[in-house]
């Protein structure tokens, strides 16, 4: 009982020992792992404002080119409101030449409007004018009103782009606004090129089939590994197999974890352990202008062979505290146990299984000394086989164990849990009973009329036994009254042995 | 090699159903890549002096047409950016005169806007910002060949050396130019292909000194079969008169 309550507490303090430690490395491991996703994080973000910079840039060189081209403004501003024809064919026959050097690097489209938001001119559709963009463009409708220039994402008639709006004046005269489209694939090869970061510009299409640009010809859409909601605009860089091979790898493991998170419009990032190296996924929310909703992610696929390494380090730590942690359960288990065979060799006589004299002094002694403090009863008997050594002269010293071991057994039968049997020497034992010597005697004349009635061993032989009682007197020391007790039972065998004297 | 093989093939067969047709039979010319911004207006006046005139412009490398007409297709007119490859075909008897010069090229360096530029010259490339320099393929075209030799005679080529992307389109060199600051060598007919913001000379592009590079001497053969077209005649009679050379002057050649 005690052994078991002593294991657990061991068992308990190297738990609680290891949770500790365990504890204490998940945080390392957690708090690095997230210094390197977020250095991944930085780079993502930096080169794709570094990629709207260059948006903004290259459109602000078209808005100047547009603005001081004196022909063009003359154009625009004398457009006759109830027939548009006649300036966009002018200015679309002015523009056309830089128009294809433009789209030949790399804008997807110029569209002018007129104050009142109708298209005057799409460059990249030609054919499509006229058409009010109230309640479309949100964009528009904010340049139109505060004739100020703003950047940022929105969908259109026929796609979704990074757009640059500027407003258009004839001295001082407002008179429309251009606006420069860049597409997201070219979002898509800036950070690949300019940032050596993969990246796919997925769109949520329930916000934007509401507007109609399927009808969009300029860039084909697929759907997005990432998720069923979201469209993919591919572009010649993205292999169909690369894909399904990112899909089956990397996507479709994280999937529960892309699921709950890509709809709180969030930044969010995953990582993968793929052949040495830890696939990093990070979802960069993209803005719609209007309302600061996430329609699109910039979702940037990176390796790190940085975050692989402390992975399988830490793993390797994990796998050392816990082996360290059996190891050493198992060398304090194994020395508690020594401990209690050495004490359970001096509390136990190794033959009958009862205490030894040893351990009967030290405690009686203790409990001799408490008993008297509360003025409390006790006795002391001493109990002796009559002619043992007749038994193991007859049958053998074996035999005479055998006796030994049944003798003391029917002794500490006899006595309550409180009461305490030891061996006190040869086939000579000690008893301490918690009880004045009246009760005392009742017990001893109870054990020596089962011994008489006993038969003992294979051979089924007859003995007897003497008891010498003593109660505990005026006694100072233990030895005293097992003194006094060794003599009663001296005279009980003088009076002819099997019976009880009380001394 | 594949893509190459496919591009001979479906040349030598368009080409061929051309040629089946003997009264519009038009003449098929094959031009050097710096060609492709100066030679369409060209084709545009030769026109208007000759209507009934049909002239079908291929582009190319110069080394790749060269191979092309050294597999046996057919053509009639071949403007190389150099002597080099029109040579190789009259050798392999493909052309009926050695090759005869119809324009000097002249060698541009453009890069991020910079207003110190027509200052620095060519030492701009040392400018750390510069990540890249794009360069037409030395292998088959004679501006990468000159671009090279540039570097070389600059003494730039072993430090810079490790900046070189080939690339035989000039919307790739471009396109690195504008979006990723990079720096590239263009013949100087590509600058009508610039947008006009990024054309001012001395802040976008300058033009490299001459004494830098073996003059781009441009020649031009003709096959046995150009010889007889009538058309070949006429156009081969415009490209080499004055106004033929005054608008390859427009253009930036010599």
């Amino acid at each position: 009982m005690k052994n078991f309550k002593s294991r657990s507490i061991l068992f308990i303090i190297l738990l609680v020992l290891f949770s500790g430690v365990y504890f204490l490395l998940d945080t390392y491991k957690k708090s690095r792992a997230q210094e390197i996703l977020d250095e991944h994080t930085h780079y993502l973000d930096i080169s794709y404002k570094q990629g709207l910079d260059r948006f903004n840039i290259i459109a602000n060189n078209v808005y100047t080119f547009i603005q001081s081209d004196e022909e063009f403004i003359k154009i625009l501003a004398h457009t006759d409101v109830n027939n548009l024809k006649p300036s966009h064919d002018k200015l679309y026959e002015n523009f056309k030449d830089e128009f294809a050097r433009l789209e030949m690097s790399g804008v997807m489209g110029i569209h002018i409007i007129l104050p009142d938001s109708r298209s005057l001119l799409r460059m990249h559709q030609e054919s499509q004018y006229g058409d009010s963009l109230k309640g479309i463009r949100y964009m528009v409708e904010y340049v139109n009103e505060h004739k100020t220039y703003i950047g940022g994402f929105e969908e259109g008639r026929f796609s979704h782009a990074f757009r640059e709006v500027y407003p258009l004046y004839d001295n001082g005269v407002y008179i429309g606004l251009v606006e420069v489209l860049f597409s997201s694939t070219k979002m898509q090869d800036y950070t690949m090129r300019a940032a050596n970061i993969h990246t796919h510009f997925i769109v949520n299409k329930n916000v934007f089939e509401v507007n109609a640009w399927k009808s969009n010809k300029r860039e084909p859409y697929r759907q997005s590994i990432e998720h069923e909601d979201f469209l993919f605009s591919q572009n010649g860089h993205y292999k169909h197999k690369v894909l399904e091979i990112s899909k089956k790898n990397i996507i479709e493991p994280l999937k529960e974890k892309i699921d709950s998170s890509i709809l709180h419009g969030k930044q969010f990032y995953l990582y993968k352990n793929i052949d040495e190296s830890s696939k990093i996924v990070i979802f960069m929310p993209i803005k719609h202008f209007k309302d600061s909703q996430t329609v699109a992610y910039l979702v940037s696929y990176t390796n790190s062979d940085k975050l692989f390494s402390h992975l399988k380090n830490m793993e390797r730590i994990f796998s050392i505290l816990i082996i360290v942690t059996l190891f050493l359960y198992f060398i304090i288990y194994k020395l508690l146990r020594e401990k209690e065979t050495v004490i359970n060799e001096l509390k136990y006589d190794a033959l009958t299984d009862i205490y030894t004299r040893k351990y009967f002094l030290e405690t009686s002694r203790k409990e001799c000394k408490r008993l008297k403090h509360q003025k409390l009863k006790f006795s002391v008997v001493m109990a002796d086989i009559d002619y043992f050594k007749n038994v193991n002269d007859t049958y053998g010293h074996q035999y005479g164990d055998v006796v030994l071991q049944e003798f003391a057994a029917i002794l500490k039968n006899s006595v309550r849990s409180v009461d305490k049997v030891a061996r006190y020497g040869g086939e000579e034992f000690i008893i301490f009973l918690q009880t004045d010597a009246e009760n005392s005697f009742n017990v001893v004349e109870g054990m020596r009329k089962k011994v008489e009635a006993s038969e003992f061993g294979d051979q089924k032989i007859k003995l007897t036994a003497s008891f010498g009682l003593s109660q505990c007197a005026q006694e100072k020391i233990l030895e005293d009254i097992i003194k006094r007790a060794d003599d009663a039972l001296y005279a009980a065998k003088e009076s002819g042995r099997n019976q009880v004297h009380v001394g | 090699m594949f893509l190459r093989f496919v591009y001979v093939v479906l040349l030598s067969s368009t080409l061929a159903l051309l040629q089946a047709d003997h009264i519009s039979a038009p003449t098929a010319v094959f031009a050097s890549g710096n060609n492709k911004f100066v030679l369409p207006v060209l084709v545009e006046n030769f026109y208007q002096k000759h209507p009934e005139a049909r002239v079908v412009v291929q582009y190319g490398a110069s080394g790749d047409l060269a191979a092309s007409i050294l597999n046996d297709v057919n053509y009639d007119i071949f403007l190389s950016a150099d002597m080099y490859y029109p040579q190789k075909i009259y050798d392999a008897k493909k052309a009926i005169e050695p090759p005869k010069e119809y324009a000097r090229g002249a060698l541009i360096l453009f890069v991020p806007a910079d207003n110190a530029f027509d200052k620095k010259q060519l030492k701009v490339l040392k400018n750390k910002n510069i990540k890249h320099i794009t360069i037409a393929n030395k292998e088959t075209s004679p501006y990468g060949k000159a671009s090279i030799e540039v570097l070389k005679n600059f003494k730039l080529l072993n430090t810079l050396g490790k900046k070189i992307r080939y690339s035989t389109d000039i919307s790739t060199v471009i396109t690195n130019v504008i979006w990723y600051d990079d720096a590239g060598f263009l013949s100087k007919s590509a600058i009508s292909s610039l947008p006009i913001s990024y054309r001012k000379e001395g802040v976008n592009w300058i033009e490299v000194d001459e004494k830098l590079y073996t003059p781009i001497i441009q020649g031009y053969v003709v096959s046995e079969h150009g010889s007889h077209n009538m058309n070949a005649i006429k156009f081969l009679q415009y490209l080499t008169s004055k106004e033929g050379r005054e608008i390859y002057k427009a253009y930036g050649y010599r």
